[in-house]
């Protein structure tokens, strides 16, 4: 056992003033982080408002670093600081713990007059003899010193606390290797749509690991959407996907929003979802499926415009296709239903802008066609869903799991195994009869008797003025 | 909202404020029985009200009630009554915490009438086991600080009424002894440390599943982790360091303002993954913005 070092400064980081003044220094972080505007709490346009009407502040908050407390140096030095603190503490005390059982006596509970009737006096050794035995048939510990027997039970409750500090600092690990190591993207799926996992496939990548690859190569479809509406609202959103991961190992689940869907290391979250518009494309005999993800919704219908590439030297400017689709047949001037993703009779307005020439509004059914330019038909087949994953890779959060648990498992721990304490001191004061205090402590459950414990200072009272017996003259 | 749920609601709400007013009459006029009565009468009476008005909201809504501020009030005020009333009938004196569950406890029912909406179904976003859990931990820590809290304030009042020569009168008198408070609240906050602790981690792994992060810096999970941290040290001070009386009573009582702000601040706040009034409302997009 390594003896912690006897320092002032190694006392002062173990003191409970280091540790209450970086709790109460983390509560003024998190009262300055309400005050003062944070990245990322904050949405990009509140803090373009912010910037814009307070531009030198903004500036200066940026330079300090003080517009994202929590994931800069003010956070990192509270908590590297409290880690420091925690460690040396926990460190101070194993050395106690290995020490072993002290000598000190538990609060008196009870006092004890030798029967002076029976014997002389009370005899110390006998009365050490009897304790002694009475407490290790109980299964007790005891330190003898004179004229005092101490017995303790439960020591290794003390263990749930070192659990429980040793989860801290998992935790903080745990935290550290997530700063290092996760990653974060969106990407959008059509239903029926494959990609795979890499850098083309993501509409947005916030976060690349430091630490280890960013993407697995790992091959996911989305099969299929289903939603289920009650009173209006979806109450059911479920994506049926299937994955090969990169050891060709196949998988399929039914995500949903709190039910990820977990492949080669990464989680596929739920978000949203849109319309997709079935196209088919056909120009000089030539046909082509075209699958247009509608990205914007109007009380009209899922919106998007594709600009279509022109083969004809003598038009030099592209066909744009203006599209809104509904998920159900809509008349002149009608809303989206609000059960906006229940697809009915789907149907697709049309509109192709050449150049200065604003064609037609054409509104198709699903199977029929329309002209868009000249030897280009537009065939309609129906609407289909996109859906968008935030997709993340954070294997560190099971280490930081493990500590959240531990620490669970440490309070309880400590709490159900209470050390607890008896002591058995023979008082001999001149002139008078002997006595004898009878002390006992439950740590952390001061105040009370331990289940079963009752019986046990019984009869330890009852065994001052015991009979003697064979054992004790021996 | 349904005649049956409101007329419950009431119901229990009348209760609570009738123990209330009962409890700070005999208070003001020294009527000690006026205040056990309040809370050994009222308070239970209360108490029966309050699970059949859970009851309701939860055959009505075909859903144990977690959703929305008002459910989470109607619950959390139901935890706290109970603790009040365990804490009133185990430790002969406990009623004197009434003087700040009591109030407490009509604030938060308030709060959940100001809220108070008709049942919805079950958006994607509510659908987690673990956020069951956490719902449930939460309000069972906020019921038991606040409680310790209300220990360590009339052991406050104690002190000084001992200061100025002047046990004989009111709470002073009433109240358990200064040690037997310590030792009460003991158990009480380790109670709590484990709540808080459990309502970290099952928060956590839902955010995990909903939110892509397990810990996002958010104002709730920081205030809630000072709470478990203010707590925490509180038992560092009692067990490790033998803190008793005034110093430990202050802990507890500021260590609480982190469950007030995590519960109540932020309301206040421009921005909060935990400001669920908008979540799931109309698209299952769960990240509110």
């Amino acid at each position: 056992m390594i003896r912690p070092p006897r320092a002032r400064w190694f006392r002062f980081i173990a003191s409970p003033r280091v540790a209450s003044s970086l709790i109460a220094a983390m509560a003024g972080l998190s009262l300055l982080g309400i005050l003062i505007p944070q990245r990322a709490l904050l949405t990009t346009d509140m803090m373009t408002d912010f910037e814009n009407s307070a531009p030198v502040l903004a500036r200066v908050l940026d330079v300090l670093g003080l517009d994202a407390l929590f994931s800069g140096w003010p956070v990192v030095t509270i908590a590297g600081l409290l880690a420091l603190s925690t460690v040396t503490c926990t460190w101070n005390r194993i050395d106690r713990y290995a020490r072993g059982i002290s000598a000190a006596p538990a609060p008196v509970v009870r006092r004890i007059s030798a029967d002076t009737s029976s014997h002389e006096a009370l005899h110390e050794g006998i009365m050490v003899s009897r304790v002694r035995n009475v407490m290790h048939a109980a299964g007790w510990a005891t330190l003898e010193s004179p004229g005092r027997v101490v017995g303790v039970k439960g020591r290794r409750g003390f263990l749930g606390s070192m659990l429980l500090h040793l989860s801290l600092l998992i935790i903080m690990v745990g935290g550290s290797a997530t700063a290092l190591s996760d990653f974060s993207g969106t990407l959008l799926l059509a239903e029926g749509q494959t990609v795979i996992d890499e850098p083309s496939a993501y509409l947005t990548v916030e976060k690349v690991p430091r630490l280890g690859e960013a993407f697995t190569g790992a091959r996911l479809t989305l099969d299929s959407m289903r939603f289920t509406y009650q009173d209006g609202q979806i109450v059911e959103a479920i994506a049926t996907m299937s994955g090969l991961d990169t050891s060709a190992r196949r998988s399929t689940f039914e995500a949903r929003v709190n039910h990820p869907f977990e492949l080669a290391g990464k989680s596929y979250l739920v978000q949203n979802s849109g319309l997709v518009a079935d196209l088919t494309l056909s120009t000089e005999g030539r046909s082509e499926g075209l699958i247009v993800n509608l990205a914007d919704v109007t009380p009209y219908g899922w919106a998007d415009e594709i600009a279509l590439s022109s083969t004809d030297a003598s038009t030099p400017s592209p066909t744009t296709l203006s599209l809104l689709a509904s998920p159900v047949t809509l008349e002149a001037g009608e809303t989206l239903p609000v059960e906006q993703f229940l697809i009915g009779q789907p149907q697709l307005s049309l509109r192709a802008v050449t150049g200065a020439d604003v064609g037609e509004v054409q509104t198709l059914t699903a199977g029929s066609s329309v002209e868009v330019a000249p030897d280009v038909v537009v065939t309609f087949n129906g609407v289909r869903y996109w859906t968008r994953f935030l997709v993340r890779q954070d294997t560190a959060r099971w280490v930081v799991y493990l500590g959240f648990w531990f620490g669970v498992l440490g309070i309880v721990w400590r709490f159900l195994m209470p050390e607890r304490r008896v002591s058995m001191s023979l008082i001999a004061t001149h002139g008078e009869s002997p006595y004898v205090n009878l002390g006992y402590r439950v740590r952390p459950w001061r105040g009370i008797v331990w289940p079963g414990d009752q019986a046990l200072l019984d009869e330890l009272a009852a065994s001052v003025n015991a009979e003697e017996t064979q054992e004790d003259a021996s | 909202m349904s005649l049956a749920q409101t007329l419950s609601f009431w119901a229990t709400t009348g209760a609570y404020l009738l123990a209330t007013v009962m409890f700070f009459y005999g208070l003001a006029w020294r009527k000690r029985h006026l205040m056990r009565r309040a809370s050994r009468i009222i308070v239970p009476a209360g108490l029966v009200a309050h699970v059949v008005a859970l009851g309701i909201r939860w055959t009505e809504s075909g859903h144990f009630p977690y959703i929305g501020n008002y459910e989470g009030a109607l619950f959390g005020a139901f935890l706290l009554a109970l603790a009040f009333a365990v804490l009133v009938f185990v430790w002969e004196g406990g009623e004197s915490t009434g003087l700040i569950v009591l109030p407490v406890l009509v604030v938060t029912l308030g709060y959940g009438l100001v809220q108070m909406e008709a049942v919805g179904p079950v958006t994607p976003v509510y659908q987690s086991p673990w956020l069951l859990v956490h719902f449930v931990f939460s309000w069972t820590t906020y019921a038991v600080y606040t409680v310790v809290a209300a220990l360590a304030g009339v052991l406050l009042l104690r002190l000084r009424a001992e200061r100025r020569g002047k046990t004989d009168r009111s709470i002073a008198a009433w109240a358990p002894p200064n040690e037997r408070i310590d030792e009460i609240s003991t158990p009480l906050v380790g109670f709590g440390f484990l709540m808080n602790a459990l309502l970290l981690v099952t928060g956590s792994i839902w955010a995990y599943r909903l939110w892509g992060q397990y810990w996002g810096w958010d104002p709730v999970e920081i205030w809630s982790l000072l709470t478990w941290l203010g707590y925490g040290f509180y038992l560092h001070a009692r067990l490790t360091l033998g803190w008793s009386g005034r110093k430990l009573a202050w802990v507890a009582i500021i260590s609480l303002l982190g469950i007030s702000m995590a519960t109540w601040g932020v309301q206040f706040l421009p921005t909060s993954y935990h400001l669920f009034q908008d979540l799931g409302a109309t698209m299952f997009q769960s990240r509110p913005q």
